[in-house]
């Protein structure tokens, strides 16, 4: 059907506009009159049908587990009513297909809800077994607007059916979905995953669609399918009405079948009559031939990197190798310092972070997906993967929520072999090293025949030259002089022969030679006039981002200079040192974070750390927390101060590695409870409780009863905060409070949370209640009978 | 069903009230929280996706089971009291969407204190944006020549909170503002609100009380602190 498409293909228009109209109660599950009035809707693919539709649509949207948990049929009871009824009414007819319906789930999946992606995976697994079973032709997953559900969903298609799969999303009239998906990130990411139709349904009417229509167009090298709604609802005695009529309706479709839309239908309030409308309309027309698109992209949920249009930042700051403090915060699974070190990059400037976790004593891949997950919860820019081992990158563009960039494959036979089928399945774009068997070579000609290599062989599996970019790996200068101009005068080699875009991991250069700034940002400098697209550096070096900054201006990048102007002409002078003893003090009361740092490392030339701790940190903290308590000072100011007093031991920690190392008989785990997702709470508690140099375990929000009571054991903990803000969840925390006595009967666990009292705290058997953080230091220092001195 | 995307600037976003969340009771303000506040404010203006539902009903009243039309029925003598001269209600839910939430994630990582902060005033917004939608409700009561009731939460009094999901899908709020709730009825995006709100045929001035909040004696947002028996 979809071979050449010839001519239009036409959807249906609505089901539940159909079902109103036949008088049936709206509110109830729709999806239940597949069994209980088969007739009525055997009658409404009928109507479409005979106004000319090639496709009809199952009754079968929100037929999932979540929807029909309080129904008293199963999810394949009424998928199989449903298509089974369907295809009843296309029989007899030549050349009519039913499509497998499949909506949102209804709730939504981690991190902006609580449910897994697996557990999504499962609840689309269901639908589509049951769909194929039953007959179905076509497997539509539409209305979608997160585009991580939507991944979890053509996975779920594309794995348990050899169907083809049309995608459609919901656009708002800001051009994205309400979860903040645009119309690029959405092409890059369903057409990586192998759809073969994509395209926009519902939300708004046909004329407010147009702008996404043509985004649509200009994106997507596959056939576009609209499904508008019948203008937007209007409210008229007790009865929801859209505001189009189906010449209205027609004429807009027409203007899309003219740009390119080939596959057409409708969705809220379009009847038979819109339907046969439209096709009377398009009878003169012909579906436009479709181009192929050659963007080499990379994308989160919400972001889309084009690279080669001009310079993009690739973040390397997260990598162990040569990193003291990430390899120790990668083994004491210290997330937040991940997390911080990715905010860094991207407010410096990255426009792509690579993540490696690779260290010899860590499970990577356990470790790679949940930094993936995190990072992905905080920042918006487009994650590299990296890893030497297969597997961690399968794993990791399975859960990633967009798509992703691997770093990387090389010319090597194995390589290739492992790295093309997972690169082709999710669709991710791929850094190809140019290194073989062989090793790396020392002429950039032959840089160009293995990058060629590399190149052909991905066309074997289907990936087009786009979806490479290639890294003509720099050698040192201390051992390789002449091998350094060899891998600049690979990019322009390279990208004569292939349309390729060039990445480049430059910083290796000066190895082993003094000044090596110098020597970096001059090579980058060279490198970028070769016609690198995309260095892969680090954005917090101002150094680094002089060259590139200036170099958007002379290139013609920058228009304007705005980038460069907004970056220089409002230069501060270097902060001032502190050298009077009380001043820190005052900063930390004051909550002056951005003197903190210069200051703690001025003093540390004066102090040893323990001294700045117990002289000046504490104290100061005792103060901030008696202004509290006194209502002198109030939530935000406390928080700031605790802020503050972070930064001062960070920085202390960071000098002196060794020197400060805290007890790990102070250990305290904190979590939100199962269900609950309200953390905010949580994340001050923590702060302030580190403040006193407890250190904190933190198993983040909505955290699962086992994991709970098996970090208890394996960390031997025994003080535990939770928390819990709804009262449907404070349920949960009675569970994990019961499971925690039973498994770890010494541990005594503090709770908080807005709807927990003193009483209800008791009773639900915590042996502390705090009402806020200041509380739970102060239960702390009772629960270890002392403070830090 | 009315439908309605609000524009960002009719909403405004009231500096005492997110002061009043965060603890300060009118107090002596440090100049770094009200920068924080202003900052917060701006970018709520900027990134906010302000979309209300609602819908209207006849109801039926019967042992303290309210039915709407619709087939959803509510058990709850706090409702059956507030709903005793009331043969119709308004339905509604409103979001100001998920950009918020994404900004307050990002800062309670980035900027814990302006995370707070921003939280307050995103609270404020969408109490704000609720006030928008009753005032919609209101002027629909009055050419029936009611009054209306003041908004009813799942969640408030007897009121189960486990309604959420039924009354999201009763007013199609995934489709129409792209609100949803989780298993355990939790709205997302978070700063949103669902709400009952009653035609007063009696006309009523309903006024909205702390003393009848499940939360009283235990809570420290008590307005005019001489209510506050603890």
């Amino acid at each position: 059907m979809l071979n050449k498409l010839e001519k239009f293909l036409f959807f249906d228009g609505a089901m539940g506009t159909m079902l109103q109209k036949s008088g049936l109660e709206t509110g109830k599950l729709p999806e239940e009159l597949n069994i209980t009035k088969p007739e009525v809707i055997y009658s409404i693919h009928r109507e479409y049908l005979n106004a000319g539709s090639d496709i009809i649509t199952s009754n079968t949207f929100g037929a999932n587990r979540f929807k029909l948990k309080n129904s008293s049929h199963t999810v394949g009871e009424i998928i199989t009513a449903a298509v089974k009824t369907a295809k009843k009414s296309t029989e007899g007819l030549e050349e009519k297909y039913v499509a497998l319906d499949i909506g949102p789930i209804g709730t939504l999946l981690s991190p902006l809800g609580t449910l897994s992606f697996e557990e999504a995976y499962d609840i689309f697994k269901e639908q589509i077994i049951a769909g194929v079973n039953a007959g179905a032709d076509i497997i539509l997953i539409e209305t979608m607007t997160d585009i991580y559900e939507l991944k979890s969903a053509i996975l779920a298609a594309k794995e348990n059916s050899a169907l083809p799969v049309f995608a459609t999303m919901s656009f708002q009239d800001n051009g994205r979905t309400f979860t903040g998906t645009d119309v690029a990130a959405f092409v890059s990411v369903v057409e990586g995953l192998g759809v073969d139709v994509l395209g926009v349904n519902c939300s708004l009417g046909p004329k407010q669609l147009q702008s996404v229509v043509d985004e649509l167009l200009k994106y997507s090298s596959i056939p576009v399918m609209v499904q508008a709604n019948a203008g937007l609802p209007k409210y008229r005695n007790n009865n929801t009405y859209y505001d189009i009529n189906p010449d209205e309706y027609s004429r807009e479709i027409s203007i899309m079948a003219k740009k390119g839309v080939a596959i057409l239908g409708g969705c809220c309030g379009t009847t038979p009559e819109y339907i046969k409308n439209m096709i009377d309309a398009l009878r003169e027309l012909k579906p436009l031939k479709i181009t192929k698109k050659h963007f080499t992209t990379a994308s989160s949920s919400s972001k889309t990197v084009f690279i080669g249009e001009e310079v993009k930042i690739i973040g390397e700051r997260i990598n162990p190798t040569g990193k003291k403090r990430l390899k120790e915060a990668l083994r004491e699974k210290n997330l937040d310092y991940v997390i911080r070190e990715a905010i860094a990059q991207q407010d410096s400037g990255s426009d792509i972070l690579d993540i490696n976790v690779g260290l010899p004593d860590i499970d990577e891949k356990e470790m790679m997906k949940k930094v993936i997950t995190e990072v992905q919860s905080v920042v918006s820019l487009p994650l590299q993967i990296d890893s030497a081992n297969y597997d961690v990158i399968e794993a990791a563009v399975r859960i990633y929520n967009g798509k992703p960039i691997i770093n990387s494959v090389n010319g090597k036979k194995e390589s290739m072999e492992k790295i093309f089928p997972i690169a082709k399945k999710y669709g991710a774009l791929v850094v190809a090293l140019t290194l073989n068997e062989e090793g790396i070579p020392s002429t950039s000609e032959k840089r160009l025949e293995i990058a060629s290599d590399i190149i052909e062989t991905a066309k074997e599996y289907g990936i087009p030259e786009e979806n490479i970019v290639v890294d003509p790996l720099v050698l040192t200068a201390s051992a390789e002089q002449a091998a350094v101009m060899e891998t600049l005068k690979a990019i322009p080699l390279i990208k004569s022969k292939y349309n390729v875009k060039i990445v480049l991991g430059a910083s290796n250069v000066s190895f082993g030679l003094p000044n090596r700034k110098l020597l970096n940002t001059t090579y980058l400098a060279m490198a970028l006039g070769f016609g690198l697209d995309a260095p892969i550096t680090d954005s917090t070096n101002d150094a680094l981002m002089d060259v590139i900054r200036s170099y958007k201006v002379l290139s013609n990048q920058d228009k304007d200079s705005k980038e460069y102007i907004k970056a220089y002409s409002n230069m501060v002078p270097e902060n001032t040192t502190y050298n009077s003893q009380s001043d820190l003090k005052d900063v930390i009361i004051k909550g002056l974070k951005e003197e903190a740092k210069s200051l703690s490392s001025d003093m540390l030339n004066r102090y040893d750390s323990i001294e700045i701790v117990n002289e000046f940190m504490i104290p100061a903290l005792d103060i901030v927390g008696e202004k509290y308590e006194k209502q002198e000072i109030f939530l935000p100011q406390l928080i700031r101060s605790a802020e503050t007093s972070k930064i001062v031991f960070e920085t202390i920690k960071e000098k002196s590695l060794r020197d400060i190392e805290i007890t790990d008989s102070k250990k305290i785990l904190l979590a939100t409870v199962k269900g609950d997702i309200h953390d905010i709470g949580k994340n001050i508690v923590k702060l302030i409780l580190e403040n006193y140099g407890y250190k904190i375990i933190d198993l983040g929000k909505d955290v699962d009863i086992e994991r709970i009571v098996e970090t208890a054991l394996n960390e031997k903990i025994n003080l535990v905060g939770l928390s819990a803000l709804m009262t449907t969840t404070v349920k949960n925390m009675e569970y994990t409070i019961e499971a925690l006595k039973k498994e770890v009967p010494q541990i005594k666990i503090m709770v908080g949370g807005a709807v927990l009292t003193p009483d209800y705290a008791s009773k639900i058997g915590a042996d502390y209640y705090s009402k806020d953080a200041r509380g739970a230091v102060n239960i702390a220092k009772e629960f270890w009978g002392r403070t830090l001195e | 069903m009315s439908v309605r995307h609000i524009d960002n600037g009719l909403v405004k976003i009231d500096k005492t009230e997110a002061l009043r969340y965060l603890g300060y009771k009118n107090k002596n303000v440090d100049e770094e929280t009200v920068r924080l506040l202003d900052e917060s404010i701006t970018e709520l203006q900027e990134i906010s996706e302000l979309k209300y539902v609602f819908k209207i009903f006849n109801i039926k009243k019967e042992n303290n089971n309210i039915g709407f039309e619709s087939g959803l029925t509510i058990k709850s003598d706090d409702l059956s009291e507030l709903f005793k001269h009331c043969d119709k209600a308004a339905i509604m839910a409103a979001t100001i969407g998920f950009e918020a939430e994404k900004r307050i994630r990002y800062y309670s990582v980035s900027n814990l204190s302006k995370a707070v902060v921003f939280d307050a005033c995103a609270a404020s917004c969408i109490e704000s944006l609720c006030d928008i939608a009753e005032a919609e409700i209101k002027a629909i009561a009055a050419k029936e020549n009611c009054n209306i009731t003041y908004r009813y939460s799942p969640g408030y009094g007897d009121v189960p909170i486990s309604h959420q999901i039924e009354i999201l899908s009763v007013l199609n709020a995934q489709k129409l503002i792209g609100l949803t709730a989780s298993d355990y009825s939790i709205l997302m995006p978070k700063k949103s609100v669902t709400a009952f709100i009653g035609f007063d045929k009696g006309n009523k001035i309903h006024k909205k009380s702390c003393l009848n909040c499940n939360l009283f004696g235990n809570c420290g947002f008590v307005e005019g602190e001489k209510n506050h028996v603890k």
